[in-house]
């Protein structure tokens, strides 16, 4: 333990970005990853001057809308989500993704963008973050800079945040009429559990046709990417014309694609292909049933 | 048997208070005055020469008082069968666990920062790390002083398998496998060991499952003697079998170290240096060979258990001994060939686990009958009745189970009928439309009380009635959790006629309390109930005997409601006034209770004999619910049927079984170490699963009395019969739901989905 | 060192800490709050588990500088000297404690609940846990003491 280290806690982003500006701070948020890693990691805080704490700073816990956007600021912690009619209404595969994380103590203080910055491949917001085109905004004392999610989460642990940045908000297209979302998360038990695989999947559907689509499961490539193959075969085809088992069996395919033949391979295979079977099954009972 | 006060009551748990308010303390809630924390280095490796050991850096960090090898211990050995297991390794570490440096430091952070500097040069060696293979005669030795990798073999013959074969109609072979299973006590160990307090050489407090085990270890390790060590336990957060050789080990390098520094010195482990060096559940590769003819008689039963023992032979010959008594099920087998077998391996070592040697046995053979039962077209539940014991029959090793209830066809009925077994069976075993398919299985065991022949079984209490009437209780038997302060509190309370608020059950003290044999093999309320019921009566004797005299009472006299009672109903004078009398007149109070369990007998070379003086009987049946999509699998209902002889308390009954049930669901479906090579990969609890409260399936506890004999008050057994089951009925359940029988534990998402583990390396 | 003052169990404290000391070694080390346990360390077992301004926590993953303010309870924090919680009986009651270790953070988090939901499903009520190991009871003697707090019916 560091005992020179410095520890800063600011209320306005301006103070925040000024420090790290001319500092080299590690971020902290909930603490849920950061304590974590501390304990863990021997060289977890080497070559930091201090520790920057982003839990009292004004104006980026809350999930704010805008007539064409929602706004979900950084330090939203999961159970936020879980209870936020904003986010149920609009983005239901993100509020059951965050209810799919950790244990009741973990989403009360994980928040969305800590979880986002350490950038765990299994990570369960990030693949509804994706579908749903939600875009990153960073600041530093040379102004804020957005991206697009997808793009900000490079590699398993990897992202494109500058060391003069903090994030402090996603923003998220408010979805159009005819918008379907869904999440399903496989673990190998029903709380506390890493996900083994997952899918997120966001549906424009417009008189029974596949207006756009984006799926995008977790743990199946090294970061939660759209599957556009199979996006591309279904795009603009009758939803109930659709046959599932050869989507999952495309999406699986997919997954290999990507990723090759790795040691977990055999299991995620069938699961996947599952989990988009099951995807568009729903989707097509819920647009059946909303007539 | 008179009304009942205190005895088949649920009442509630005299610890309960101090627990949820927080006051009640564990090991590392004590603080000593100038204690020390102490820490270990463990080897980096499997199988390593330890060549060089350097600490002279460590010693020299601001705050460390003492750093140790082993040649700063005086006797570096002990065990509880066989001495050895190494308080610190010397020259070669044998498994991944094996402590080599252990140091003592002002504050936690020092003794940590300390730790990081002990340098050691290792020699990596390539060690055998499968049981199967280190019982090959060719193979490298694991344990020095040894000619061999075995540690134990018992084989049990009984008539001759080759005809019995001969005679089948049908004859099955099959090979299973259980894994590791590390106990999981949400409490990790700790240990404070205290020198020369009042009149010992060190004293050790803690969360301690077996104080005396552990006081012939320190005493052994120190070199001096049993009267010189002192262990009072504190309360203890879980041990399940756990918390023997690893916490010995714990409190000699503790005690070591504080009689070099002449400070307190504690040790706790975090939850990674707990999965890493303490033991765990042997894991065992069985097979079996099954004959039977085709009414469902069974002809014969071949069967060989293979248990890892890892690096050191802790607890195996007894595992194995129970393996080999009870491997057949509870079933009437004519022939019977059983081999069980212990081997050394580089591996983490393992030992008593909650159910010991039996819930490997269990799994495999229960799964076997079910297969069985379908080859012959037989429902499970008929195979079963046409096999299973009743009263009056013989077991593998002839004993005739005459002196007790055998109760199986009860349990058996109870908990069918609970879960509604046969309209779902029938359901569940036709064709299901969708992916989420159902079914339900079913497990019968029998086991043996106590400890059969493994050691001399035998226990001691003291009852002592205070001047005011309050009561001190010892015995040499620990709470760990399990209930037994209150269920032993409930005894003497019935004898005596006193609530149990008058009555202290003091903690197990080694100078105090009569050595009584470890609390393990679900002996407690049986040999702790019996030994303080003794005592209780020899008190109640004293008093009925004062009171007549002192107070002129003819007749029987009935001790009810904190007072004595004349036959006919009138009280003769509070019990606190009584007791006060007779403490003025000169009379004394106090009494021990010594029991010893019933004879048993037992041949190494054929086992036949009378392994143990009683049996308890247990039926689960399991309903699950598996995703044949993903391999998830969801136990909805388990419904488990145990005989217990008498509950003392029924809530604490109801307690073990939905704990023993939902341990059991773990060790089917999700807990895994990530064995490989001899390294432990899942080394905290969010790789390490057991389950959450989400896991669990409804249970219905049904508990079955069917009073012993021999029992306090007709009780018997509970604590581990309920683990034993449920692997099995869960593997039955799932292979009506899908078609699909399992061999290896546990049944994972990729076992169920794909048919077998996957591991990173292929 | 940073100086950190916030509530604990409705009393005012100040200490001094390191930044990354955690809330759990502050309670148990400084204030001597022995109530709350160290189970696992990662956030995976929740025998750490605190009310921190009325949310169950895990204390193991809280640095303490991050209580600035707060108003933390622990075990020792809920009843009295002479009259326990409604859920501390409750647990008695119900024989929802065996080993004792998982308790008083299963207690804080059932507490959290019911000061939220009066009248809680059997559903709510595992949520509310779902973070709380227990090794020794399976759960279902806690839950039902939980559900007997709350509106004394018990789902059985």
């Amino acid at each position: 333990m560091n005992k020179e280290l410095n520890y800063y806690s600011v209320k306005e982003v301006e103070e925040a970005v000024k420090l790290l500006a001319d500092n080299k701070l590690k971020l902290l948020a909930g603490g849920t990853d950061f304590m974590v890693d501390y304990r863990n990691e021997e060289d977890f805080l080497t070559g930091y001057d201090g520790i920057l704490d982003l839990s009292n700073i004004d104006g980026i816990d809350e999930i704010t809308e805008s007539d064409n956007h929602i706004e979900i600021g950084a330090m939203v912690t999961h159970k936020d989500l879980v209870k936020s009619d904003l986010i149920n209404k609009y983005y239901p595969a993100l509020a059951q993704s965050a209810a799919a994380i950790g244990s009741t103590q973990i989403r009360n203080r994980a928040t969305i963008g800590g979880n986002i910055c350490n950038a765990a491949a299994c990570a369960d917001t990030l693949g509804p973050l994706i579908a749903f085109e939600a875009r990153a905004i960073l600041e530093s004392v040379n102004g804020k800079r957005t991206m697009d999610v997808s793009e900000f989460v490079k590699w398993p642990y990897e992202t494109e945040i500058n060391d003069n940045e903090i994030l402090i908000s996603f923003t998220l297209p408010k979805p159009e009429e005819g918008t379907f979302s869904g999440f399903q998360k496989i673990g190998r038990r029903q709380a506390l559990a890493i996900t083994r695989i997952s899918l997120a999947v966001k549906a424009v559907i417009e008189s029974g046709i596949i207006k756009d689509i984006n799926l995008v499961p977790g743990s199946a490539t090294p970061v939660p990417t759209t599957f556009s193959e199979v996006e591309a075969e279904i795009k603009g085809k009758k939803l109930s014309e659709i046959d599932s088992k050869e989507i999952g069996e495309k999406a699986a395919e997919e997954m290999v694609g990507i990723t090759g033949e790795r040691w977990s391979t055999p299991y995620k295979k069938p699961a996947l292909a599952t989990l988009f079977r099951r995807a568009i099954k729903n989707l097509q009972e819920e647009v059946a049933n909303n007539g | 048997m008179t009304d009942l006060k205190q005895v088949n009551k649920s009442k509630k748990r005299v610890d309960a208070k101090a627990k949820v308010t927080g006051k009640a303390k564990f090991g590392a809630d004590l603080k000593f005055a100038n204690m020390l924390y102490g820490k270990v280095v463990r080897t980096k490796y499997p199988y390593a020469k330890i060549k060089n050991v350097d600490i002279s850096k460590a010693k020299k960090y601001p705050g460390v008082e003492a750093v140790m090898t082993a040649k700063d211990i005086p006797n570096n050995t002990f065990g509880v069968i066989i001495q050895n297991q190494r308080v610190l390794a010397e020259d070669e570490a044998i498994y991944i666990g094996d402590g080599i440096v252990m140091l003592a430091a002002e504050s936690k952070e020092a003794a940590e920062e300390a730790a990081k500097l002990v340098e050691i040069e290792y020699e990596e060696l390539k060690g055998i790390h499968d049981p199967l293979e280190s019982r090959k005669p060719d193979a490298q030795l694991v344990m020095e002083g040894t000619d061999s990798n075995q540690v134990v073999h018992h084989p049990l013959r009984k008539g001759d398998v080759e005809s019995g074969f001969a005679e089948a109609d049908l004859i099955l072979e099959r090979e299973y496998s259980t894994q590791y299973i590390e106990h999981a006590y949400l409490e990790p160990e700790a240990v404070t060991v205290v020198p020369n307090e009042r009149q010992t050489l060190v004293s050790v407090y803690g969360s301690v499952q077996n104080p005396y085990a552990t006081r012939d270890a320190v005493a052994r390790v120190l070199e001096t003697d049993l009267s010189q060590v002192r262990i009072i336990q504190d309360n203890m957060g879980g041990s399940f079998g756990g918390k023997d050789e690893n916490i010995s080990s714990m409190a000699a390098r503790a005690a070591v170290m504080a009689l070099a520094t002449d400070r307190p010195v504690q040790m706790v482990n975090s939850r990674e240096e707990s999965i890493i060096e303490s033991y765990k559940r042997h894991p065992y590769n069985l097979k079996y060979k099954i004959g039977a003819k085709e009414d469902g008689r069974l002809t014969a039963m071949e069967i060989e258990a293979v248990a890892d023992s890892g690096a050191y032979a802790c607890q195996t010959p007894f595992v194995t001994w129970r393996s080999v008594v009870q491997a057949t099920g509870p079933y009437e087998v004519p022939n019977v060939k059983t081999d069980t077998y212990g081997f050394y391996t580089h591996n983490p070592y393992t030992g008593a686990m909650r159910g010991y040697g039996s819930p490997p046995t269990c799994f495999a053979q229960e799964s076997l009958m079910d297969e069985l039962a379908a080859e012959l077209g037989m429902k499970p539940d008929e195979l079963r009745e046409k096999n299973m014991y009743r009263q009056n029959s013989h077991t593998a090793s002839g004993q005739k189970l005459d002196n007790h209830t055998v109760s199986l066809q009860e349990v058996l009925d109870k908990a069918k009928k609970s879960i509604n077994f046969d309209e779902k069976y029938e359901k569940y075993s036709k064709e299901q439309s969708g992916e989420k398919k159902r079914g339900i299985g079913l497990a019968i065991s029998y086991r043996g009380v106590s400890l059969g022949a493994e050691a001399i079984d035998t226990t001691g209490g003291i009852v002592a009635v205070q001047k005011d009437g309050s009561i001190i209780l010892y015995c040499g038997l620990a709470e760990n959790g399990q209930g037994l302060r209150t269920v032993f509190s409930q005894v003497v309370g019935e004898e005596l006629g006193v609530n149990l608020d008058r009555i202290t059950y003091m903690e197990a003290d080694t100078s105090v309390a009569p050595e009584s044999g470890s609390t393990v093999a679900s002996r407690s309320t049986f040999m702790g109930g019996n030994a303080l019921k003794k005592a209780a009566r020899n008190v109640k004797d004293t008093m009925i005997e004062f009171a007549k005299e002192e107070y002129g009472v003819e007749g029987n006299i009935i001790f009810k409601d904190n007072a004595l009672y004349t036959e006919k109903g009138k009280k003769v004078e509070d019990f606190a006034k009584v007791a006060s009398d007779a403490f003025h007149s000169g009379v004394f109070l106090s009494s021990y209770g010594w029991y010893k369990a019933p004879k048993i007998s037992w041949d190494e070379e054929t086992g036949q004999g009378r392994p143990y003086f009683t049996y308890v009987y247990g039926c689960q049946i399991a309903e699950v619910e598996v995703d044949t999509g993903t391999g998830q699998v969801k136990v909805l209902n388990m419904a488990a049927a145990h005989d217990v002889g008498k509950a003392i308390n029924p809530a604490n009954v109801r307690g073990q079984i939905y704990g023993g049930v939902v341990m059991a669901v773990g060790q089917a479906l999700m807990e895994d170490l990530g064995f490989s090579d001899g390294f432990i990969n899942h080394t905290n609890f969010d790789e390490y699963l057991i389950p959450t409260v989400k896991d669990i399936p409804d249970i219905d506890a049904i508990i079955v009395e069917n009073p012993d004999p021999a029992g306090p008050y007709g009780a018997k057994s509970i604590g581990e019969p309920t683990v034993e089951l449920g692997g099995a009925a869960i593997n039955n359940a799932i292979a009506v739901a899908t078609g699909d029988r399992h061999y290896d534990l546990p049944l994972n998402l990729e076992k169920v989905l794909i048919g077998r583990d996957l591991s990173r390396e292929g | 060192m940073v100086n950190v003052k916030f509530t604990v169990n409705n009393r005012e404290v100040e200490v001094k800490v390191d930044p990354t000391e955690r809330l759990l070694d502050t309670l148990r080390d400084k204030l001597n709050l022995t109530g709350v346990k160290e189970g696992c360390a990662v956030g995976e077992c929740g025998a750490c588990t605190v009310l921190f301004d009325g949310e169950a926590m895990n204390s193991c993953l809280i640095p303490t500088v991050q209580a600035e303010g707060k108003e933390v309870l622990t075990i020792e924090g809920l009843g009295t000297n002479d009259t326990l919680d409604p859920l501390q009986q409750s647990f008695i009651d119900y024989q929802a404690v065996q080993c004792g270790f998982c308790t008083p953070g299963m207690i804080l988090s059932a507490k959290a609940l019911l000061n939220k939901n009066s009248s809680p499903t059997r559903e709510d009520i595992k949520e509310a846990i779902d973070g709380n190991l227990c090794r020794c009871t399976g759960y279902e003697q806690i839950i039902q003491a939980v559900q007997n707090a709350a509106d004394g019916e018990v789902e059985a």
